[in-house]
């Protein structure tokens, strides 16, 4: 082998070294840097009455078009007999994972996980519409928004109602109290003391997102995980 | 029969269509065409031209506009199409991206590809510029950079070829990034993708070069890319057989995603007969049962190549719907 | 030979065909049939019934001002030629009424009358399934509220007829935020 050829080779190499080095680099640092708020919500399907006031409260504070949701209440079907049948309640809605695959996927890093407060948001801007994330949202919260055309989803009111110091418009639209929110990094608040009392799961938590929307179960009959 | 063609093609769960099973398909072309052509050109004897051989010349068309086209397709396809530059200028804001990884890989590819064709047809290129873009020759640097790409020709087409598989496995693991679908979240799909875009660049480069450049069974090259052929197309049957035989020994999601995708409805019976049928088995067996007097006209080896090909576009269509329909 | 291979094939055709037939939905509807048979089954008894209606009228038709009622005229949904302002239908005979000694069935907020025994005359013409498919919230109030709370009868139009989503969605976060308040002060 002569010179030029062992040097373009040796140059190969250490190209691939780096490189390695540099992605490996990149996820040990991006763990080390939790300094913010890590925001949950829990949804309590006992208390729920399936009655819909969150949906539009949402689509009201935060602007919505018709035709998309952030958030979604799915009814079950009934469970026993009239006039003793009862129905369970689901919220669909983002789960702000911790572990998020949309934001995992995204090309430009539109969607991106806000260090101050562990919501995941998008940047409307930076986002080309490729709906990567889309498909990558087990949870299948995410729409292109008609006006924008950029990807969205619930981000917890952040630029809303967070931002103005209110709890997320869900939350305070809920006449039953069965929506709690706050930051799992704080031991006072009222969500981690509910997260001590409660017995909750949380959906697909073996996919292995590490999802920070919890639910209390309603226990009647055959509970789904 | 009409209602279940509507249901195939939407559904609640789907979020990437037709285009992008498109864009999967031109883009195995091009990597395996790139691959045919290097092994090829090493085979050629010293006498032989590269820049004169029908199929190196239908790979160089095939490689860079097969990967310019699957692009504009994309570009299209997205919700926001002018601003697609974006995602080239913020290509390193995600690294774990395996979509911004493509496009650093694109580039690297277009840059390594481009050089290894103009070296390869540097007088039919000189020729060509002279004629029509003079100016071109007369940048500074030009004539260097050309003699450049000549001195280290043996490296560039061992970076290409690195390149070529990676692109190959490259669409496999867009898709198998995808969690949330446990038909595509499998390990085995980027060698699935590398395997049939090996086999649908050399159909098209087969295709292209007996249609266009006189290509016919005596032409150098010809007789390697199909010696090429049965092992790339039986490797691919055994992958899609590891593929379904593993997804059956899975978890609940897997069972029932498989059984989803294979065992009725539309996109079944496109796996059966189009994959499996008509781009394998049936081309398998033209390979062995027809003797080399047939085999060797014209006619045997463009519907065999166009069979092939028909069977990994359809190989495409089905992993994209059948993979989408069932949600983990 | 050829034959039997032809017979197989059609055979397997025609069980495709036989198999693709789709059966039409069934028809929910959700107005049950006006029906007097639920109340009577003979002429005479119908005179009877006819009679019976009357004396509610004869008192009802202006305003009762002691107890400050309003005078009664049937409107809305209920009110037709053939139920000829069936009283009865729903608040059952005169009996006694107005004296103390009295089996109306009254469906006011201020009501005597058991909760059960309300809401089951509206079920004697109206089905569960019917209900169910109308509003799926039936199914969870039945037991706990009177109709009459929601559904207004002797109004032109019944304010759940056609509610909007809006008022809905209100009506249930009002009703459900004072029961909270009332659960609260126990």
């Amino acid at each position: 082998m002569d010179y030029s050829r062992r040097k373009f080779l040796a140059g190969l190499g250490a190209t691939t070294m780096f490189a390695t080095a540099g992605v490996a680099g990149t996820s040990v640092v991006q763990t080390l840097v939790i300094e913010g708020k890590r925001y949950a919500m829990i949804h309590d399907e006992t208390l729920c009455i399936g009655c819909d006031a969150c949906v539009d409260a949402c689509r009201e504070t935060n602007n919505v078009p018709a035709g998309v949701t952030r958030l979604e209440i799915i009814r079950s079907e009934p469970r026993g007999e009239f006039p003793d049948a009862d129905y369970k309640f689901f919220r669909k809605s983002c789960q702000h994972c911790e572990d998020a695959p949309c934001v995992d996927v995204c090309p430009t890093g539109a969607s991106f996980i806000d260090k101050k407060t562990g919501i995941v948001d998008v940047n409307a801007d930076r986002c080309i519409g490729c709906m990567y994330c889309i498909a990558a949202c087990p949870y299948k919260v995410r729409y292109i928004d008609p006006v924008t055309k950029a990807a969205d989803k619930c981000n917890f009111c952040r630029d809303t109602n967070l931002a103005k110091g209110q709890l997320p418009a869900c939350v305070q639209s809920c006449p039953q109290q069965a929506l709690v929110f706050g930051d799992l990094n704080d031991p006072d608040s009222e969500i981690v003391k509910t997260l001590q009392q409660k017995t909750v799961y949380r959906y697909k938590k073996s996919l292995g997102t590490k999802p920070k929307m919890f639910r209390v179960p309603d226990l009647k009959g055959e509970i789904e995980l | 029969m009409r209602e279940s063609l509507q249901h195939a093609f939407h559904f609640d769960s789907l979020v990437w269509h037709w285009p992008i099973a498109i864009y999967l398909f031109v883009l195995g072309i091009s990597s395996g065409a790139m691959c045919l052509a290097l092994l090829v050109k090493w085979k050629l004897p010293a006498s032989q031209q590269a820049a004169k051989n029908p199929l190196i010349i239908a790979a160089a068309i095939l490689v860079p506009s097969m990967i310019i086209f699957g692009l504009l397709i994309l570009i299209f396809d997205l919700t926001k199409p002018l601003h697609f530059w974006k995602v080239i200028v913020y290509q390193f804001a995600n690294p774990a991206s395996v979509m911004g990884r493509g496009v650093t890989l694109f580039i690297a590819y277009q840059v390594a590809t481009f050089a290894w064709i103009a070296w390869v047809f540097k007088e039919e290129l000189h020729r060509l510029l002279q004629r029509f873009m003079p100016w071109v020759l007369k940048i500074p640097g030009i004539f260097r950079l050309w003699d450049f790409i000549g001195k280290v020709e043996k490296q560039l087409e061992f970076v290409i070829v690195i390149l070529a598989l990676l692109l190959g496995v490259y669409t496999g693991f867009l898709l198998s990034a995808l969690t949330a679908y446990p038909l595509l979240n499998q390990p085995v799909l980027p060698l699935l993708f590398l395997a049939s875009g090996l086999s649908s660049g050399i159909a098209a480069t087969i295709l292209l070069a007996t249609t266009f450049f006189s290509a016919h069974a005596n032409t150098p090259g010809m007789a390697l890319s199909h010696r090429l052929e049965p092992p790339v197309i039986c490797s691919e049957l055994l992958l899609l057989v590891i593929l379904i035989i593993g997804m059956k020994f899975g978890g609940e999601m897997d069972k029932v995603a498989i059984a989803a995708a294979i065992s009725g409805g539309f996109w079944a019976n496109l796996f059966w007969i189009g994959v499996i049928a008509i781009g394998i088995i049936l081309p398998l067996l033209m390979n062995q049962i027809a003797p080399l007097r047939v085999k060797h006209r014209k006619a045997f080896i463009l519907s065999s190549a166009i069979l092939t090909l028909a069977g990994v576009m359809f190989l495409r269509m089905f992993i994209l719907y059948a993979g989408q329909m069932t949600p983990a | 030979m050829r034959i039997l291979r032809w017979l197989f094939f059609f055979i397997l055709c025609l069980s495709g065909f036989v198999n693709s037939n789709d059966s039409p939905p069934e028809v929910n509807a959700q107005i049950p049939d006006i029906d007097f048979a639920k109340q009577v089954s003979n002429a005479d008894q119908m005179e009877q019934l006819l009679k019976e209606n009357k004396r509610c009228i004869r008192c009802h038709k202006v305003a009762r001002k002691l107890k400050n009622i309003a005078a009664v005229k049937m409107l809305g949904a209920h009110a037709s030629e053939k139920f000829v302002d069936n009283c009865s239908a729903c608040h059952g005979n005169k009996g006694k009424h107005p004296k103390e000694d009295f089996t109306i069935i009254s469906y006011a907020d201020n009501t005597h009358t058991p909760l059960a025994l309300q809401n089951s005359k509206c079920m004697t013409c109206h089905t569960s399934l019917q209900l169910r498919n109308a509003e799926w919230t039936h199914d969870v109030h039945y037991k706990k509220i009177s109709c009459a709370a929601c559904h207004q009868l002797h109004e032109a139009e019944d304010p759940m007829t056609n509610i909007k989503r809006k008022s809905r969605i209100t009506l249930c976060v009002d009703c459900h935020i004072a029961i909270n308040e009332l659960r609260g002060d126990q």
